[in-house]
């Protein structure tokens, strides 16, 4: 038997089980919104710790954070360095959201902003930007997915064929079973992920170089650019500090006000399940360092991939690892592909129906739990047919999706925390913010400092929000005040005050 | 420890963390050596930053989990609508 058979084989278990967890937990639930789209709000602390980690975490950690120590070097500790920052703001703002969502059936951000801020084009912007994000995003996901396939079978299962085989299974899972099928396949796919890095971490090195140790000091005496901040840019000249220090300022930002990501808030048991899945995700994240050394490792093998990105599963095939090893951190690597894009599918389709539908038709519950399902197939359908024929530069694209991203964080913000911020400021500085962040995108010699533009949209955003909320109207306080109350204080409390409705 | 002092811990953290992982507050430690567990300074640097993020969002979650006890404590058990 050829080593492809084996590694593909053990692939297929691999599809086959998150299929059949998909199907069955999905089965579980309510058929009506909040059992799609929040899944009841049940999960507890295990589940959401593995869910958040597994949603955060894409193909891009397992293929792009090893491509990127392996060609740029340190710069990769970017990836390292925003994730605590990002999330830690969540401890306090998440566990708002999912306090609100409770008293007020919110499902998604959109519904939290304009909750406070109502105005349909509030929430028909927002579902704009979090779809037209989601799109690239799912792409990207959709050919990692691809090239694990292809290059472990040597091409056998080309990069189209692969890439239909698991997202045909995610979309099945997340058809059927919504949000319980994307959390609890997670579980599965966060259990796999961890295993598989760290495994992959602490093996390639001491393999090929005798240890991290001995590898370093090779690394050290052959490519010592590489080991120094701000390391090098895709075409190894030096990148700048600018543009090193604000990737992290922009990704903390953002990682958080991803749609999908913030969504699960309102997945949570309760506030205290989601404060403890923070205090937890830094453990969650440990794992960058074993992939990164993966990355590391590559640099002075002897061979070299076609692309950067390529070379976890370039060391995997050249190293002449076991089969079992070599299909186990495929399994993985499509974990980290598939637990996000499910959770992109699930979101796209939800955020379109709930914010950019609803607001506008009258729909009922089970025909808003159609269309969803008719969205999560076209939207898997496009990005398919985008990633495969187009194939698109998909960091440039996943870069824009960051910018715009980045801008929803001052609505969020303004409508937990700033009694004084109004539905006509927010519009505007979320306007002007994204506009800014896609000018400096589409002309990035004008950036300062290579200052990332998600960041100069997020300054001219804020700016924006104040002046105008300040030259309007003040909101009324009876509108105000409960809506800051019951996001600031327990729910039970609030439930007693009254001020759920 | 109490809350309040748990919280300003968390938050001098993040900010802590701002300077010493970006430009030009990581500067003094972008270096290759000493090494820790094989790894250069600067990534052993950024990774410990992160193990520290568990600790001080644990004090809180601690400090605040404690405080919501005490107050479960204190408040009178709640009518059941039953006679």
């Amino acid at each position: 038997m050829d080593r492809w058979h084996i590694v593909t084989t053990i692939v297929f278990a691999y599809l086959v089980v998150t299929l059949v967890i998909g199907i069955v937990s999905g089965r579980r639930v309510s058929h009506n919104v909040t059992g799609y789209v929040a899944a009841d709000r049940q999960f507890g602390l295990l589940p959401l710790y593995f869910i958040i980690g597994g949603t955060v975490f894409s193909a891009f950690a397992f293929l792009g954070g090893p491509g990127w120590a392996y060609s740029r070097g340190v710069a990769a500790l970017y990836i390292l360095a925003y994730g605590v920052l990002g999330m830690a703001p969540w401890y306090f703002v998440g566990a708002r959201a999912s306090r609100l969502g409770r008293l007020r059936g919110f499902v998604t951000q959109a519904q939290l902003v304009t909750g406070r801020f109502p105005a349909r084009s509030l929430s028909a912007l927002l579902a704009l930007i979090s779809v037209a994000a989601f799109v690239p995003y799912v792409m990207l996901q959709m050919s990692g997915a691809g090239i694990v396939f292809e290059t472990v079978t040597d091409g056998h299962v080309p990069f189209w064929l692969g890439a239909a085989l698991s997202y045909g299974v995610v979309v099945l899972y997340v058809l059927l079973g919504g949000a319980a099928a994307v959390g609890w396949t997670n579980v599965f796919q966060g259990v796999i992920m961890m295993v598989v890095a760290w495994g992959a971490g602490l093996y390639i090195p001491r393999l090929l170089y005798g240890g991290i140790g001995p590898m370093f000091e090779q690394i050290s005496a052959a490519r010592p650019e590489l080991l120094v901040l701000p390391g090098l840019r895709a075409d190894g000249t030096t990148w700048s500090w600018g543009g090193y220090s604000t990737a992290i300022l922009s990704s903390a930002i953002g990682i958080a006000m991803w749609p999908h990501i913030f969504m699960k808030a309102f997945t949570a048991r309760d506030e205290r399940t989601l404060r403890r899945s923070v205090v937890l995700y830094p453990t969650f994240q440990l794992f960058l360092v074993p992939l990164l050394l993966v990355g590391f490792a590559g640099i002075l093998f002897a061979t070299r991939p076609d692309n950067p990105d390529h070379i976890l599963p370039h060391l995997l095939l050249q190293t002449g690892m076991p089969a079992i090893a070599v299909g186990l951190f495929c399994a993985g690597a499509l974990a980290a592909s598939m637990s996000t894009g499910d959770g992109l599918l699930h979101a796209a389709a939800s955020i379109a129906i709930e914010d950019g539908i609803a607001p506008f038709v009258r729909l009922n519950e089970q025909r808003q739990r159609t269309l969803m399902q008719v969205l999560v197939l076209t939207v898997g359908a496009v990005a398919y047919y985008l990633a495969i024929i187009a194939k698109p530069n998909l960091v440039w694209l996943l870069l824009t999706a960051y910018g715009l991203i980045d801008q929803i964080a001052p609505p969020v913000y303004a409508a937990l925390y700033w009694r004084r911020a109004t539905t006509a400021g927010v519009l505007s500085g979320l306007m002007a913010g994204s506009a800014t962040s896609i000018f400096f995108l589409w002309k990035p010699g004008l950036r300062p400092f290579e200052i990332h533009e998600g960041i100069l949209g997020v300054i001219v955003n804020v700016a924006v929000l104040v002046v105008v909320s300040l030259l309007g109207r003040a909101q009324p306080e009876d509108h105000v005040e409960p809506f800051v109350a019951a996001a600031s204080v327990p729910v039970d409390e609030a439930v007693e005050a009254g001020v759920a409705a | 420890m109490t809350t309040k002092a748990a919280r300003r811990l968390l938050l001098l953290y993040l900010a802590a963390l701002t300077i010493a992982l970006m430009y030009p507050g990581v500067l003094p430690f972008n270096r290759v050596d000493p090494r820790v567990l094989g790894m250069p300074f600067v990534v052993f640097w950024s990774a410990a930053w992160v193990a520290l993020g568990a600790i001080a969002l644990g004090l809180l979650e601690w400090a605040i989990t404690r405080d919501e006890r005490a107050a479960e404590r204190r408040r009178p058990t709640r009518p059941t609508g039953m006679p």
